[in-house]
């Protein structure tokens, strides 16, 4: 097991610098000039310009920071190798670079202000996702065809095809207008932003849209995964053989269906996580949610790249652990896998 | 979190009451079970009669979907319903209904007074659950044993099947076991509560020859050890020839013959019987007598003949016979065919295929010849 984890930790390297090159070549090859883009409209002096080129290492520095002149008295440029050798240095040592616009914020710091937000919702979704689709899914499969089915079945259909910016705009049109006016100003839930101290709610009340949204549609696919597993699964020869040693339907259902049907479940659940902590952009913007999927939509909207380049290589980073997290939890649910490589049957 | 339902309130227990007068420990009573299809009604089981007592190995045999397996899990209360639904008849367990018995009183006689050993021991066993775990869960919830009492006795069991270094196995997961040992695994779980009845299902179909033997013995050497009656299916009459005493042969969901085992190979009055015999190998004289099988298909479940279901296949079929349903001929010894002619001596001493001991007695002179 512990060299398996091994191994999988030793194939995030080439994943992580391939696209880490993939980002900073396309960051690079966009049209636009940075530094311009940090001065707006202003016109910059040429002296503060040069500084800036050389704090966002564009240019050749000495090893005080202070830009190298050529023979005819002009910067030199920094080749984009460099740039990317610099660029992954500063990661190793958790430097994330800097904001082009924000003051030059570094971008490490920008991120831990937004994660907290993107963790905690992402949490609250997969929380709603996990009980009401696992229940859904198996109240669906054991009372087939009925009303309950049919209701889970017409439902998770509806959901699945909804855009998730759709989805929330329903919502805040419902919960956030229509309430409203319908009770008079009595019974509403907020509709952006995400609490504080001054805020008009309590936190709680301003997770409830956004999570809802959020875990909609994944909780519409847990459901139905659910389903199908759990049918598949009651019809296999061991529940027979379960039922003939005299277990009763219900003990027959959670204790040998429940365990092999969760297996595909878990899976889709935990991949489901690491995307909810890549951060949710559609979601986010709706809500103005102020977590990294927001951040990252608004710096991709203002050119600010390393806002956008550090957010991805954090996103690549937790999707590569979480989805390991998922593998290694297999084996605890299914002793067929081993980490020697193979599924043994 | 969700116990084993060892409180159930209905539990009966019937093992200990003696077989009421007049009565068998086990009685099925022209039984049908028709399964309602989109397709029309299936008659899988289509008035099954026999009884059996303590002791004795019945054998049914019969070609794949003439209805063998569907009689045992009506027996057993397994047949979903819908879609499946008992048309009529009866099955007593020492004198009592099964079909009349509430879920929960059912419970209590599966897997303790009557068990089953299924066809397919590559996925009968939990994947995800160790072979202890799914051996112990019966005696835990039949016999209130605790957790190490069941585990124990598992160990002893695997080791009564031939299991070898049964206290490490009986940790490890059905995907460690070969076909054979799962089989084992399977006749260990039925076995563990000391059932009245053992009912298996093809429980050699799957394995090698060398170890269908061995887990034919094996099941002959505990029934002689506990007494329980065995209800053998199979499509081999080699097995049955070797353990059963009595057999019902079954056609189109209705047994055509029942008899002793004597009377079934040395005395058939049934002509799919006779066909089944004359399609059994004949090692000795292979090349001068070769195997004569029973030509066509058996008939649609859901849209039987008017007459004999047999007729259609049967050489010797009449117009009477497609035209009427034979009546159940009985002899004096219990010994029944389904057959308009069974009761007609000339016509099975001129028809019927000679029988083992003919044949053996010819094979002699054969060999005396050459």
């Amino acid at each position: 097991m512990i060299k398996y984890i091994a191994k999988r930790i030793v194939q995030f390297i080439p994943v992580f610098l391939g696209v880490t090159l993939i980002l900073f070549v396309l960051q690079n090859v966009v049209p636009g000039d940075p530094i311009k883009l940090i001065a707006g409209e202003k016109k910059l002096d040429e002296q503060t310009e040069i500084s800036l080129r050389a704090a966002y290492h564009l240019i050749e520095t000495d090893e005080n920071g202070e830009p190298v002149f050529d023979e005819n008295g002009n910067t030199i440029e920094t080749p984009m190798w460099k740039r990317y050798i610099q660029y992954i240095t500063g990661l190793l040592h958790g430097d994330l670079g800097r904001s082009y616009q924000q003051n030059g914020k570094p971008v490490a710091e920008i991120l831990a202000e937004k994660y907290p937000y993107t963790i905690k919702l992402a949490l609250v979704a997969i929380v709603i996702e996990s009980i009401i689709g696992i229940a859904a899914g198996m109240i669906s499969a054991i009372k087939r065809y009925s009303a309950w089915d049919i209701g889970v079945t017409t439902v998770t259909s509806a959901l699945v095809a909804m855009p998730a910016f759709w989805f929330g705009m329903l919502q805040q049109l419902f919960w956030g207008i229509f309430l409203k006016n319908v009770t008079g100003g009595a019974f509403y839930l907020p509709i952006s932003g995400a609490g504080g101290p001054h805020a008009e709610f309590q936190d709680w009340a301003y997770y409830m849209l956004p999570a809802l949204t959020l875990a909609a549609v994944s909780t519409a696919y847990t459901a139905r995964i659910m389903r199908s597993q759990l049918l598949e699964v009651l019809n296999q020869d061991y529940i027979r053989t379960a039922r003939a040693k005299g277990l009763s339907r219900k003990a027959v259902i959670f204790r040998h269906a429940l365990k092999n049907a969760l297996i595909p479940v878990v899976t889709y659940i935990g991949m489901d996580f690491g995307g909810m902590l890549a951060g949710a952009i559609l979601t986010e913007t709706v809500f103005n949610w102020p977590g990294v999927g927001f951040e990252t939509y608004r710096a991709i909207t203002q050119r600010d790249w390393p806002i956008v380049l550090g957010s991805v290589t954090v996103i690549v980073v937790v999707v590569m652990v979480i989805n390991l997290v998922v593998d290694v939890s297999y084996a605890f649910l299914d002793p067929r896998i081993r980490f020697d490589g193979s599924k043994s049957e | 979190m969700f116990g084993l339902g060892l409180k159930k309130k209905n539990r009966i227990d019937l093992r200990d009451t003696p077989v009421p007068e007049g009565h068998h420990l086990l009685e099925v009573n022209d039984l049908k079970m028709y399964f309602h299809t989109q397709d029309g009604v299936v008659k899988a089981v289509n008035g099954v009669s026999y009884t059996l007592d303590r002791g004795e190995t019945l054998g049914v045999v019969g070609e794949s979907g003439s209805g063998k397996s569907v009689t045992s899990l009506t027996i057993m209360g397994l047949i979903p319903m819908p879609p499946g639904k008992v048309e009529g008849g009866d099955v007593l367990y020492r004198g009592k209904s099964l079909l009349d018995m509430s879920e929960d009183e059912l419970e209590s006689i599966r897997g303790n007074d009557i068990a089953m050993i299924f066809q397919d021991p590559m996925t009968s066993l939990n994947p995800v659950y160790t072979i202890g775990r799914q051996l112990s869960e019966g005696m835990r919830l039949h016999k209130g044993m605790s957790k190490k009492d069941a585990m124990a006795r598992s160990v002893e069991l695997l080791k009564m099947v031939g299991i070898p270094n049964a206290e490490q196995r009986v940790k490890e997961y059905p995907h460690e076991f070969s076909g054979g040992m799962r089989q084992r695994v399977m006749i260990a779980m039925a076995l563990a509560c000391d059932p009245d009845i053992l009912i298996a299902d093809e429980p050699t179909t799957a394995l090698d020859v060398t170890i269908q033997a061995q887990i034919i013995e094996l099941m002959q050497e505990l029934q002689q050890k506990n007494g329980n009656a065995i209800i053998m299916i199979t499509h081999d009459l080699g097995v049955v020839a070797d353990i059963a005493d009595k057999i019902m042969v079954m056609y189109a969901g209705q047994p055509v013959e029942f008899g002793t085992r004597d009377e079934i190979f040395y005395n058939p009055i049934h002509p799919y019987t006779w066909g089944l015999n004359r399609s059994i190998p004949e090692p000795a004289i292979d090349e001068k007598h070769p195997l004569t099988p029973i030509k066509g298909n058996p008939p649609s479940l859901v849209d039987l003949p008017e007459g004999c279901a047999f007729a259609p296949r049967c050489p010797y079929a009449t117009e009477r016979c497609r035209k009427e349903m034979p009546k159940v001929y009985t002899t004096k010894t219990g010994h029944y065919s389904k057959c308009h002619y069974s009761a007609d001596e000339a016509f099975v001493r001129a028809n019927a295929p000679e029988t083992s001991r003919t044949k053996a007695q010819r094979i002699v002179e054969l060999k005396g010849d050459m």
